[in-house]
């Protein structure tokens, strides 16, 4: 049987890790290096680490603390920033890096999904796609470089991204990410049954009880859990965590 | 010096790291010149079936691959499109494999789940093999679109089953294959590389 995963989702900023509040106030939690140990040390189904303000950035990515993290790493390890060209993508995975996972460049150019799985083959590309509610509560893609809502209907766009070679699909919510105000289960609805590739679905997770409840979901194979792993009680406090064996009620 | 193959988009920094923490003195390889002469070779596998063989063509490895491993009797770990590159060939390309097994590779009948295949599932041991000595954790983390579908034949060591069984791990003489990544799958893949090196 396949066991459905719960990832956590790490935001890097320079060589540092933050957290956001539905992908603003960015605060720093602590050294990546240390985050990655415990999260050995607990034995987590997969990590995926987004460079948060890469894709707003000219530079080159962060190789030299990508490199870090991935020779810390005993778990399979998403990157995830500022990708958009093939020799980025082969410098990360002679680095130790298992999946990729492109936001900004796939909404701008489907054909670079097309041209990274057939080099590199679907099962390590991820496709993230960006949801947030607009003015009057309804759900639109959203453009983080651009801060911009989006005209395109999700359900296309994730279809599309699917066709052109995406192996996976993370779902976040942004008008809930980091708010640890609780899982907004309605964002389920935007999954539809015939999508073939393993869906993640990400933000506002607040506890062990929602993460089962929504791997309960058929259309659902993984989820993401950002604060809820990283922050314990009302104040904030940084304390890593994650679900144990014992509260994981589901087996696919 | 264990030899590790690098070659294209080869992901060997998580292989490398085992080997370090396991102690183990290896080689990088990404040409003929480059073999040690231990005999124990694994050959890692990132990227689609075609980009893999092509870049194995390309940097002259595929052909002394097949004269170490069938002529020096050298022991090779295939992971992943590792593993399948040593059958005749597979339906995500039309590149030609090692042909080491006389059978091939096909893709996931996506009806009923999704696929690529991706997650920790378990792993049923079918045949006696040293690669799975004192392994106590049997789930293992997979990532792949196509498999070795024929689980009855002598060389499948064991099994997975996700949308049907598949050889989830084959053996035949001194060729060894895991469709799982086993750098990436804490103790009980460290396990597997260390059996690999030692009892293979």
């Amino acid at each position: 049987m396949l066991k459905k995963r719960v990832i956590p989702i790490l935001q890097l900023n320079d060589d540092e890790l933050v957290k956001s509040i539905k992908y603003k106030n960015h605060k720093y939690v602590g050294d990546p290096i240390n985050v990655v140990r415990i999260f050995n040390e607990i034995q987590v189904d997969e990590i995926i680490l987004l460079d948060v303000f890469q894709s707003k950035k000219s530079l080159d990515l962060n190789y030299e603390i990508i490199k870090d993290i991935a020779d810390e790493c005993r778990m399979p390890f998403t990157y995830g920033g500022g990708i958009k060209n093939l020799d980025q993508v082969e410098k990360l995975f002679s680095l130790g890096v298992e999946k990729i996972s492109i936001n900004t460049s796939a909404l701008e150019n489907h054909e670079f999904i097309k041209t990274l799985s057939k080099v590199f083959g679907s099962q390590s590309i991820v496709v993230s796609v960006d949801i947030k509610k607009d003015f009057f509560g309804k759900r639109k893609l959203y453009n983080w470089k651009k801060n911009k809502m989006l005209s395109e209907d999700i359900q296309d766009q994730i279809r599309k991204y699917v066709e052109f070679g995406a192996g996976e699909i993370l779902i976040n919510d942004v008008s809930n990410e980091g708010s640890l105000s609780g899982f907004d289960f309605s964002m389920l609805e935007l999954i539809e049954k015939k999508i073939n590739v393993p869906i993640i679905v990400n933000g506002g997770i607040n506890s062990y009880e929602q993460i089962n409840k929504i791997l309960q979901n058929d259309n659902v194979d993984a989820v993401g859990v950002g604060a809820f792993f990283i922050y314990y009680g009302p104040h904030r406090a940084v304390l890593i965590s994650y679900i144990q064996e014992e509260e994981r009620k589901i087996i696919k | 010096m264990i030899n590790i193959i690098k070659s294209g988009v080869g992901n060997i920094g998580s292989i490398v790291r085992v080997l370090e923490d396991l102690d183990y003195e290896y080689k990088i390889v990404n040409k003929p010149q480059d073999f040690s002469n231990t005999k124990k070779i694994i050959l890692p596998g990132v990227g689609s079936y075609d980009s893999f063989i092509n870049s194995l063509i390309q940097n002259k490895l595929l052909e002394e691959i097949k004269y170490l491993v069938l002529k020096e009797k050298y022991s090779i770990l295939g992971i992943c499109v590792g593993m399948q590159s040593f059958f005749l060939n597979s339906e995500e390309g039309s590149s030609i494999g090692f042909g080491f097994i006389d059978d091939k590779c096909k893709k996931f009948k996506n009806n009923t789940k999704k696929v690529p295949h991706i997650g920790w599932n378990k792993v049923n041991i079918k045949k006696k093999s040293n690669l799975f000595n004192d392994i106590k954790n049997n789930y293992f983390y997979f990532a792949h679109s196509y498999a070795v579908f024929e689980t009855d034949k002598e060389f499948t060591t064991s099994t997975t089953n996700y949308i049907e069984d598949f050889a989830s791990a084959i053996s035949q003489n001194n060729i060894y294959g895991v469709q799982f990544h086993p750098e990436k799958s804490f103790d009980q893949g460290k396990q597997i590389i260390k059996n690999f090196i030692e009892k293979c």
